[in-house]
């Protein structure tokens, strides 16, 4: 109060029933409260009235508004308000339009950047956390979509998005992550909440660049690839297992389905990927080429065999 | 194929390239990689150089047939140590200089590759050339060829990175592989005696003399590059231009120039690539338009030839300096300036372009001040304090001495008027403390004196018609009180001399002025002197600017007696008076020697200044004569009889051992000591108390004042005044010697002298105070603070009603309430808790904060632990209130999209980001299509990012394509599944029945072409001819073992089943061709 009284001279309009106005042409210094159109509420209170458009308003020296509350209650800045709160801004310069710092500390949480009620209420609610750090891995933007779990008047609990940096060396240096758990190693990660990876995609084709514009040093796999490739399948050695779940207890365990597939350790080097992971590309094609050493040797067989 | 064919291309291009065209390319390559980063061994971490192959034939080449250059600690791998080592050292591999084959994308391409390189994110510590490929084991080679990978990391040498750069991008500097087809195969073996190095090249007509073993910078042609304004007037490198159009020559003596990119920020904005015939070329606006119409701003040119060197020079174009505005110029307070300008800054670039100085000058043309400085942004300048009123000019000089104006007013509130005349050509004047001692003289006169250069022999004179005249001024009455003293009377005559009386006592603070009337002779006076009536100098004034008319301002320093230095006025008649009583006894106020004797002697004096009666026996010197001293007791004092003696002085001290049988009495306001003497000599009654406290110093306002919300605010019109006492202790005390104060000090400051009264300047302030008293006992420094306002000021300690409008400022938009912002309040509204500490402010140039003092951003919102919440979520699928909008460039068009939806069960709350797109019917209408949702659902794992999303998702990721749900389509290069046994548990390794009935699966799959169908907004499923034709499975169709949830298969399990089932036909063929081996021999097995 003292700094906004101190700031400006002030002009009071008292208007009565006569209309008289008051002026001060000088600071003023109120220790009680400013009441405009009402005689209640708190230390400064402005009462809407029917015949202004416009109950509050902070001005520039030019009288554009700076912080405007319409007759409506929305609330604009620099700017005449189109929705509840309504932000002016500019293109191409570098200007911020809303700034917020409840980012958290990599390693705490509890704060929130934003969250989003259900219906004018707090119910409900998801959010938009940051995490922040002065290296390069582990600065987030994560997103949380309200569950039942969190409670109706709590926010968010579940993580579905994380946009965030990591500082792999043989990897890039951001990555969406899906369901969050663990750290990714790769541009796109889908977990489920509890195994780094771990997570499902439902989609109905999966295509790879493979333009010849594309790339570079082209040569033809020779027979001696072929061969090594049929090798190296017929020595895979696949198991049956379940992935590990972060916070599963024994009996949890046992409901996780079970996959097939192959251990890193003992998969050839050639299918080996980042992450302790298989490359499912390289995967299909050693045994696409397996599968042509293997009529290769039909094809001789048949021959030898002959009609 | 491809690599034959491009070496075929190469070999054909260039038939006369052979064996030496390595060595350029070498050193090509070499060039290309310090552009990059200046040395090509300081960015890859070179620690040492092979060069010259001394035998044999690629195939069966080894590091031992290399010369090595070791790297540190044993060399320093410098471009001197460098280019001697391969001079000494000729390399001889097999490359191939084709720079004419290189079109200029080509060239950029390659230089592309070798940043690439030099960006990974892991460090390339060895890369292994091209050819080196085709030679090593193959174990050493990636299994993709396309790419470098680790594996292909093998060895490192600078010009390896720039071979394996060449050949990546198809031009192969090697000799072809295995692959290719040889033609004029160069001689790889051929040895080059020293003595041919430099002319066997030329001779082979391969590349120039001059750029021989360039391994320093100092060889390279460069592109040459100059810079022209619209007037053909060289723009300075690095300099500023304030016309709109350059033009550029570019000259390059050996290949010619074949490039010029104009860049910006650090991007190419336009460029010209033509491979120009002519050795220089002057680029205009035909070849780059940009160059006709450049906007303020900074640029950098890049020159390049057609050997891919380039040159950079940096220039900036600025139209006009930009002038310091009003708003520029805020003044902080109601007497401090802070002079800004936001003029272009363009320091990377150029010496003679950013601010250089800001000047700050007085209504009067005075400068009151000046900074210089090189500011790489925004200049601030102040503030500066106690500023009168006027019009004040600010002046901005760049550094290519631009210079701008400005002026601006200071109307109002101006603690300190130091002009009280109406004339209103006085500018400042310089004060003079006069002791009060030395104005009890009560005559002051003021001589002009003329400069030196204005002696004549004829002694001084004025050279024209000029009048002065003199006035005293005392300025402690401030703006609305001040009195002239005195003033000489006679302006009109030509006096160096003027004199100016006044009869009573001011002890005040004066301001000496004296004018002229003659504005053409501004040279003339130097001097002021101001005289006692004894003719001592009491004052003098120097002063370096010459008067401009008017009255004249004095300035300099003023040395004037201060107070305890003055030698005190002594009574000149007391001791004839004692002498005619006492004859041999005499009272005396001989000059005293110690500050302890000055102390007695002036209380005596004090006392004696009343009748003093002095009693004894015919005032002849007897031992039994009872000398009796009464004196009277100063108003206000008590004393204490056993301070009071009568004491001897013997030339040297007083004492009181002379005396005997002393008593003192004190009666009412009387106080008397007898004692018998028993010398002859001088005798005084002495006090002899002690003074060991000090005294005491208060601090009051006089003038307007109040105490709001526990801070003393004082009106600009109000002095602050300091009263000391000194304590009387057992009845004495020494007096209070000297008030000393300082405002607003920092550690170290000097105190000033307390004359009298003085007002205060705006803002709060702190003054610390202390007094002395004669015996020497300091005051503990006192300290007070206040805040000094302008004017009056409204105090209301009770509720405010307004029925009409509440209007800060002069002039409102109309709003009920409103606040207007001004330059010289950075906050313009602010409501604070009770610690002031700002929960939402609003700036004057319209940032508004929550719980942040300085925002950062159009709304900026401090720390909490929810910074913002929106609550217009929707309840229902179909809603479309949206939580924020996104608008372009301050409007409301185009806008993107954050909805939220709620619900109470886990599925329908979701995060749904939607995109403008012109399917949204207008541009003001808000976006309609959802690229992105992030959605709870009761599949998975609760949670799922749903791309394109139509219908439910039942995955982690579900990709659709607004027809069908995971009906979408997801481009990548590589699926990596996470697969180490330590993410995994219940491992249980396959048999050969898996493999069986993986394989009888398989055999059994019925494959399908089909089409997807669609997904209707309501759910309902129907057929869709635009869905594309697809081959697959049915999900019914396949074997359990491929299916997953949400009637899907599972592609990682088609994989295994497929491995599993190509293991299983491996077994029975290897067992079929066993045999079919056995039958062969007739065996059977």
């Amino acid at each position: 109060v003292r700094r906004f009284f101190a700031a400006a001279a002030v002009l009071l309009a008292l208007c009565g029933t006569a209309r008289a106005q008051t002026a001060i042409v000088g600071d003023a210094w109120i220790e009680g409260r400013v009441l405009v159109g009402t005689t209640t509420a708190a230390r400064m209170t402005v009462a809407a009235s029917s015949t202004t458009s416009v109950p509050f308003q902070v001005s520039g020296v030019d009288l554009t508004p700076f912080l405007r509350v319409g007759a409506d209650g929305t609330v604009g800045f620099s700017t005449y308000s189109a929705a509840h709160m309504d932000a002016a801004g500019s293109a191409d310069d570098g200007a911020i339009g809303l700034e917020l710092r409840s980012g958290n500390w990599y390693g705490s949480s509890g704060r929130t950047q934003i969250a989003f009620g259900a219906a004018g209420t707090t119910n409900e609610r998801h959010a938009i956390d940051s995490v922040h750090l002065s290296s390069t891995a582990h600065n987030s933007l994560d997103f949380r979509v309200w569950t039942p779990d969190a409670g109706t008047t709590s926010i968010a609990t579940m993580t579905v998005l994380s946009l965030v940096t990591v500082a792999s060396v043989t990897t890039p240096s951001g990555s969406v992550h899906v369901r969050p758990y663990g750290d990714p190693e790769v541009e796109l990660v889908v977990s489920d909440g509890g195994t780094t990876g771990g997570g499902t995609i439902h989609v109905a084709n999966q295509v790879t660049p493979s333009s010849r514009a594309l790339k570079t040093d082209i040569s033809y796999l020779t027979e001696a690839d072929r061969l090594q490739a049929y090798e190296d399948v017929k020595n895979l050695r696949h198991v049956s297992f379940r992935y590990k779940h972060a916070g599963d207890g024994f009996w949890a365990r046992r409901r996780r389905p079970v996959h097939r597939g192959l251990l890193y350790e003992e998969a050839p080097a050639s299918l080996r990927g980042p992450g302790d992971g298989l490359v499912m590309d390289q995967r299909l094609l050693e045994s696409e080429l397996a599968l042509q050493e293997l009529a290769k040797k039909l094809e001789t067989l048949d021959k030898e065999v002959g009609p | 194929m491809l690599a034959t064919l491009l070496v075929a291309f190469v070999l054909s291009a260039t038939p006369a390239a052979a064996q030496w065209g390595n060595r350029n390319a070498q050193e090509k390559g070499d060039l290309l990689g310090r552009d990059l980063a200046i040395s090509p061994f300081s960015f890859f971490g070179h620690t040492s150089i092979f060069t010259e192959y001394a035998s044999g034939d690629p195939t069966d080449r080894t590091s031992s047939d290399e010369t090595e250059m070791l790297g540190p600690p044993t060399n320093a791998i410098t471009t001197q140590n460098v280019q001697t080592f391969i001079q000494s050292s000729p390399f001889r591999g097999a490359f191939r200089y084709l720079p004419e084959e290189l079109t200029w994308q080509d060239r950029r391409d390659i230089v592309d590759t070798i940043t690439q390189m030099k960006n990974r994110p892991t460090p390339i510590e060895y890369v292994l050339p091209p050819y080196y490929n085709k030679y090593l084991t193959y174990t050493n080679r990636d299994s993709d060829p396309s790419k470098l990978t680790l594996n292909d990391i093998d060895r490192m040498r600078s010009d390896a990175v720039v071979e394996f750069a060449y050949a990546s991008n198809g031009f192969p500097l090697v000799r072809p592989n295995l692959y290719s087809t040889i033609i004029n195969s160069p001689d790889l073996f051929e040895a080059i005696a020293s003595s041919n190095a430099l002319t066997y090249p030329t001779a082979n007509g391969l590349i120039p003399m001059d750029q021989m073993f360039s391994m320093l910078p100092a060889f390279v042609d460069l592109p040459q590059m100059t810079i022209y304004d619209a007037n053909n007037t060289p723009i300075a490198p690095s300099g500023a231009s304030s016309m709109t159009a350059v033009s550029v020559y570019v000259s390059d003596q050996l290949s010619g120039p074949g490039g010029l990119e104009l860049l910006q920020n650090g991007s190419v904005i336009a460029a010209n690539y033509f491979d120009w015939a002519a050795t220089s070329h002057t680029y205009t606006s035909s070849d780059i338009s940009v160059l006709g119409s450049l906007s303020d701003g900074k640029y950098t040119l890049r020159a390049i030839d057609q050997a891919s060197n380039w040159t950079t020079v940096g220039f900036a174009i600025q139209t006009t300096p930009t002038c310091p505005s009003f708003e520029d110029i805020s003044r902080q307070s109601m007497s401090s300036v802070i002079v800004s300008t936001n003029a272009p800054v363009f320091v990377a670039h150029s010496d003679t372009a950013g601010i250089c100085s800001i000047t700050l000058e007085d209504p009067y043309g005075a400068t009151i001040g000046t900074a210089t400085f090189k500011a790489a942004s925004d200049a601030v300048f102040g503030p500066y304090p106690l500023l009168s009123t006027g019009t004040y000019t600010a002046q901005v000089t760049d550094c290519a001495q631009n210079v701008c104006r400005s002026t601006f007013d200071i109307t109002a509130g101006i603690p300190y008027v130091v002009d009280a005349f109406t004339d209103g050509t006085i500018s400042t004047a310089t004060t003079i403390t006069v002791d009060t001692d030395v104005v009890k003289v009560g005559t002051m006169s003021i001589t002009t004196q003329l400069n030196t250069n204005c002696w004549t022999s004829g002694g001084p004179y004025f050279d024209s018609g000029c009048d002065y005249q003199c006035k005293l001024l005392n300025t402690s009455c401030a703006q609305t009180g001040c009195q002239t003293i005195c003033a000489s009377a006679t302006p009109g005559d030509c006096h160096d001399e003027e004199t100016c009386s006044f009869s009573s006592v001011q002890n005040a603070t004066y301001t000496v002025t004296v004018a002229t009337d003659n504005p053409s002779d501004p040279s003339l006076l130097s001097t002021v002197r101001i005289w006692d009536s004894s003719g001592t100098v009491i004052a003098i004034t120097t002063t370096t600017n010459a008067p401009y008319g008017g009255w004249w301002v004095i300035s300099g320093t003023v040395s004037v007696p201060q107070v305890g230095q003055t030698q005190r006025v002594t009574d000149t008649d007391g001791n004839a008076n004692l002498d005619s009583y006492f004859g041999g006894v005499s009272l005396s106020t001989t000059a005293l020697t110690t500050a302890a004797q000055t102390l007695y002697h002036d209380l005596l004096f004090g006392l004696l200044g009343n009748p003093v009666s002095a009693k004894g026996s015919d005032f002849i010197y007897t031992s039994t004569t009872t000398l009796s001293l009464t004196a009277q007791i100063p108003s206000g004092l008590s004393f204490d009889t056993a301070t009071v003696s009568i004491q001897r002085f013997d030339g040297t001290s007083w004492s009181s051992s002379t005396v005997i049988s002393q008593t003192v009495s004190v009666t009412g306001s009387t106080v008397t000591a007898t004692g018998l003497v028993t010398q002859s000599g001088e005798y005084s009654l002495f006090f002899v108390g002690t003074d060991t406290v000090p005294p005491v110093t208060a601090f009051s306002i006089s003038g307007s004042s109040f105490v709001f919300d526990q801070t003393l605010f004082v009106s600009t019109d109000a002095y602050a005044v300091l009263t000391a006492t000194d304590p009387a202790v057992d009845g004495f005390a020494s007096g209070v010697a000297t008030v000393t104060y300082a405002l607003d000090p920092s550690s170290g400051d000097a105190f000033s002298v307390y004359g009298s009264s003085f007002p205060l300047p705006l803002g709060t302030h702190v003054l610390e105070y202390r007094a002395y008293d004669y015996a020497g006992n300091a005051e503990a420094v006192q300290s007070a603070t206040f805040t000094v306002t302008a004017g009056a000021a409204l105090k209301d300690t009770g509720d405010d009603q307004v029925g009409g409008n509440l209007l800060a400022g002069f002039l409102g938009s109309g709003a009920q309430a409103e606040v207007v912002a001004t330059a010289q309040n950075d906050m313009t509204l602010a409501v604070s808790s009770a610690d002031r500490t700002v929960m939402l402010g609003v700036t004057n140039v319209g940032s508004v904060g929550v719980g942040v003092s300085q925002p950062a951003g159009q709304l900026d919102l401090g720390p909490a632990d929810l910074a913002l919440q929106l609550r217009s979520g929707n309840t229902v699928s179909t809603g479309t209130a949206a939580q924020m909008a996104f608008g372009y460039d301050g409007g409301a068009s185009m806008r993107h999209l954050l909805r939220t939806y709620h619900s109470t069960a886990t599925a329908g709350n979701s995060m749904d980001f939607l995109v403008w797109d012109p399917d949204a019917g207008s541009t003001t209408t808000v976006a309609a299509r959802t690229i992105m949702s992030l959605q709870a659902i009761a599949a998975a794992s609760n949670g799922s990012l749903h791309v394109d999303p139509v219908g439910t998702a039942d995955a982690e990721v579900e990709v659709s394509n607004g027809l069908t749900t995971g009906g979408g389509t997801m481009e990548r290069l590589q699926w990596v599944m996470p697969s180490s046994s330590r993410f995994k548990y219940d491992i249980r390794y396959l048999k050969d029945k898996d493999e069986d009935r993986a394989l009888a699966e398989t055999a059994a799959l019925r494959h399908v072409r089909f089409r997807y169908k669609s997904r209707a907004p309501d759910g309902r499923l129907y057929d869709d001819p635009r869905q594309a034709e697809r081959v697959g499975l049915i999900y019914e169709d396949a074997p359990k073992s491929l299916q997953t949830a949400g009637d899907t298969l599972s592609e990682t399990e088609r994989l295994a089943n497929v491995e599993l089932a190509l293991q299983a036909a491996m077994r029975r063929v290897d067992e079929l061709e066993k045999r079919y081996q056995a039958l062969k021999h007739r065996r059977v097995p």
